[in-house]
């Protein structure tokens, strides 16, 4: 199977454009991606085009604004897990020798407010109100207090941790530090979670250019190789947690590493409890001991392993197309050492990527150098 | 609970979704469940196949709506829909045949609400619509 790298990563910055369509935002991020990987437009085979809520054919409509006329393209929706899932179809396209460059794009422009519209319209889940993302993480939070001991302080660290990350990058929405005062004075959402730990609602566009690996770069060194990925759902016994642990697995077993590797993570903080389950999920710490594992220091940008050194979904905001991708150009520009301000002291060998969405699921990847 | 069925006989009241709770023959709330006739498994609300062995053949179950809080939270910033609505509390259920609902919990102060507590179904009116009580199955304390 053919080596599939990340030859070239752009953003445009997440937060609020109302004078900009996702059109707009989605060629900026894909002109720098291209441009990043130095490679000729006539070189890219597919798109594809990772976005929840932007239309029918919006992959099209942003290929016909970047002159990719003639070449297939692919609409991918996995709810917030869409982004990830995009970059991992690419991949099987250039496994299977199908094409040799392929340009995931993923965009999102998002109304303000608590995300409506899940599942079926007049299901009882709609009827009865129950389709409230803040809500389903109140429940995981809830559990996880009541289990482990964790509690709402260590859950609003995540915030404080992420929020101070984001202010050191020039893409993030939110570029101001909070205090953890702040954070659970913030008015309450979903109990216990507090405004200040649910991630915004955002517009934004990233992109990446993956390639086989015997394509001639002009700068090979800056590529990064996708070593894995997966994506799951539920089963009918388990939980959003189980989703994820397994999909996980599912991901390092394709990459041949373990969690003992990871160096960097960006991970799907769209509420404070999902980063401490996922350190549990991704096998970073014990199950149950999510909450001591931020306490102690270890996935701040000085720790053992970094986590969201993006300032994560908290901070640079959750386009709910975008984020997927956005997380690997986190990723890949800190393993180049190009991550600026924010950059790690070590820069990571092995990261990995996660998202999980609305309905179970979840999709993770592996990145190496 | 004899108001809200008098209103649903009525015309007055409308369920919340329809087939999704019923009444036992002893006259107490019943939830519309699912179970697969070749494994067993039991799920609400209905499913159309079996989740844990494939099969088609499901059947209808009614399920009695008692069991302990699994875990529960406060909305207090809803779906558009719910915006005039909130703060209500949802709680997930663990019947006592294993069976997980979600639903809302009523007639209990958030201080006292506590993982593992005992509940039990009852109908409730959940909103007004067009004129008419929208009804659907909550939890009490049991
Ligand atoms: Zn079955």
């Amino acid at each position: 199977m053919a080596n599939v790298l990340v030859a070239g990563v752009g953003m445009h910055p997440t937060g609020r454009f109302s004078d900009k369509s996702y059109r707009d935002l989605a060629t900026v991020a894909a002109v720098a991606a291209v441009e990043d990987a130095g490679l000729s437009w006539d070189h890219i085979g597919v798109l594809f085009a990772s976005h929840t809520r932007q239309g029918i054919s919006a992959g099209q409509q942003v290929a016909h604004d970047l002159g990719l006329a003639g070449i297939p393209v692919v609409n991918v929706e996995n709810a917030c897990a869409s982004g990830t899932t995009a970059i991992h179809e690419a991949a099987t396209w250039i496994e299977a020798g199908r094409v040799d460059v392929a340009l995931v794009v993923g965009f999102e422009k998002m109304p303000k407010g608590v995300i409506s519209g899940l599942g079926e319209p007049g299901s009882y889940e709609d009827r009865m109100g129950l389709n409230v993302m803040p809500a389903l993480y109140g429940l995981m939070a809830q559990k996880h207090m009541h289990r482990y001991g964790t509690t709402v302080q260590q859950m609003a660290l995540v915030s404080v941790k992420n929020h101070q990350n984001g202010v050191l990058n020039p893409y993030a929405q939110y570029r101001k530090a909070v205090t953890l005062e702040e954070v659970l004075q913030s008015r309450m959402v979903a109990d216990p979670l507090t405004l200040l730990q649910c991630c915004p609602t955002s517009d934004g566009a990233a992109a990446v250019v993956l390639v086989n690996g015997s394509t001639v770069l002009p700068n090979p060194l800056r590529a990064v190789r996708w070593a894995g990925s997966a994506v799951g759902t539920m089963r009918f016994d388990s939980d959003e947690s189980e989703v994820s642990h397994r999909t996980a697995l599912a991901a390092y077993e394709a990459a041949s590493i373990g969690p003992e590797d990871i160096e960097l993570v960006e991970c799907h903080d769209a509420f404070t409890i999902g980063e401490i389950l996922h350190y549990e999920e991704l096998g970073l710490c014990p199950e149950g001991e999510g909450g001591r594992f931020i306490e102690e220091g270890h996935t701040w940008l000085n720790g053992k392993v970094p986590v969201n050194p993006s300032g994560g979904l908290q901070s640079r905001g959750h386009p709910l197309g975008m984020t997927g991708v956005a997380q690997v150009y986190e990723a890949v520009v800190q393993m180049r050492g190009e991550a600026g301000d924010r950059q790690l002291a070590h820069w990571p060998k092995t990261a990995v990527t996660h998202t999980q969405g609305y309905a179970g699921v979840a999709a993770v990847g592996v990145l190496q150098r | 609970m004899s108001a809200i069925l008098e209103d649903l006989r009525k015309g007055h009241a409308i369920p919340v979704v329809p087939n999704v709770f019923a009444m036992g023959v002893d006259g107490s709330l019943r939830l519309a469940g699912s179970e697969c006739q070749k494994c067993q498994w039991r799920t609400f609300p209905r499913v159309k196949r079996c989740l844990r062995c494939h099969s088609g053949n499901i059947g209808d179950v009614l399920l009695i709506p008692q069991g302990i809080v699994d875990s529960f939270t406060v909305v207090r910033q809803g779906p558009l829909e719910w915006t005039g609505l909130v703060p209500y509390v949802l709680v997930r259920v663990l019947l006592e045949d294993g069976v997980q609902v979600v639903s809302h919990l009523r007639e209990c102060l958030t201080e006292d609400i506590r993982i593992g507590m005992s509940v039990r179904g009852e109908l409730a009116v959940l909103f007004e619509e067009e004129g008419r009580s929208v009804v659907g199955p909550v939890f009490v304390p049991a």
